[in-house]
């Protein structure tokens, strides 16, 4: 017979036990997800920030470095443990992992498409007007926002989890500050760049060296 | 009216079956064995038989392969084990909330 005193104890199990897989889910969202993408955007944009639209004609090296250093630590970072944690359940491309991400682009695309009367009176597009500013970043800028709108798409509206969210909002919110406050093209895609950095770093963080077990 | 399930009430059971239940469809809805040790505290033998009894009501569903040479358990809720457990915490919430 369960008495009211086992009963709370019981939940009190199952509210513990929801905490613990929080951990969990984070460091999941965080291997198969932002890392991959803040590893695309620092090892691709990055170097394009940094040394100008020519920069992929002007210093190959410098792009091909970023992508094995940055590469080298991602599969660092997750290749340590990956006996105890298996990357398949990470990586593994099943029919319903792929509705999850085309639900997902659609979902950032929805967002993107809301807020393109913003983007339109923001700073960032303010500043564009100069014909080549806007062919050097235009490109940049909009895969930039469309990688931070499907982080934010999947964390706010796919099978909301609460730690998913605080992604998704993270990126939403580096986002929004990019476009409002930032004074320059440039600025803007330091901001973001900074938050893919911060999400990178706590990836490999999250997959090296926190332990759930 | 939710009903009281004696094999999930078990605390270690319980323990297993909130975790998994905890996992979206986009963690792909399962946890290893090693996940699970972490979660519970609980020994590899003990967890082992408990996962056992859960696997024998239909509750949860085992997969056991090897990640390179080395043995990994993968366990994930059945639909019956999500409902099995809903109304187990549905009717301690019952009994709590008189």
């Amino acid at each position: 017979m369960i008495d009211q005193d086992a009963a709370r104890e019981a939940l009190l199990t199952v509210t513990q036990a929801e905490q613990d897989m929080a951990s969990i889910r984070v460091r999941r969202a965080a291997i198969s997800l932002y890392m991959p993408g803040a590893y695309l955007v620092l090892a691709c944009v990055f170097p394009m920030t940094i040394m100008g639209q020519s920069a992929f004609a002007a210093a190959p090296a410098l792009f091909l470095l970023a992508f094995v250093c940055l590469g080298a630590l991602f599969i660092w970072a997750v290749s340590g443990r990956s006996a105890a944690r298996p990357l398949r359940v990470q990586f593994k491309f099943t029919a319903e992992s792929v509705a999850e991400f085309a639900s997902a682009m659609t979902v950032g695309t929805i967002l993107l498409i809301s807020f393109l009367p913003v983007l339109q009176q923001s700073n960032l597009m303010k500043l564009q007007n100069d014909i080549s500013i806007i062919a050097s970043y235009s490109i940049f800028t909009g895969v930039i926002i469309n990688i931070f709108m499907m982080g934010s798409g999947i964390g706010l509206f796919i099978w909301l989890g609460r730690y998913l969210a605080l992604f998704g909002l993270a990126n939403l919110l580096a986002m929004l500050c990019a476009i409002w406050f930032a004074a320059t093209p440039d600025q803007a895609l330091h901001w973001l760049i900074a938050c893919a950095a911060v999400q990178f770093a706590a990836g490999v963080y999250l997959a090296k060296f926190q332990k759930p077990e | 009216m939710s009903q009281f399930n004696e094999i999930i009430h078990q605390p270690l059971r319980l323990k297993i079956m909130a975790a998994l239940c905890r996992l979206a469809v986009f963690d792909e809805a399962r946890l290893d064995f090693g996940e699970l040790k972490g979660i519970t505290g609980a020994t590899d033998g003990n967890l082992g038989a408990h996962i056992q009894a859960l696997e024998k009501a239909g509750y949860v569903k085992v997969e056991k392969s090897f990640v390179g040479r080395r043995p990994n358990t993968a366990l994930w809720p059945t639909e019956a084990g999500r409902k099995a457990f809903d109304e187990h915490v549905a009717a301690l919430n019952a009994l709590l909330n008189g």
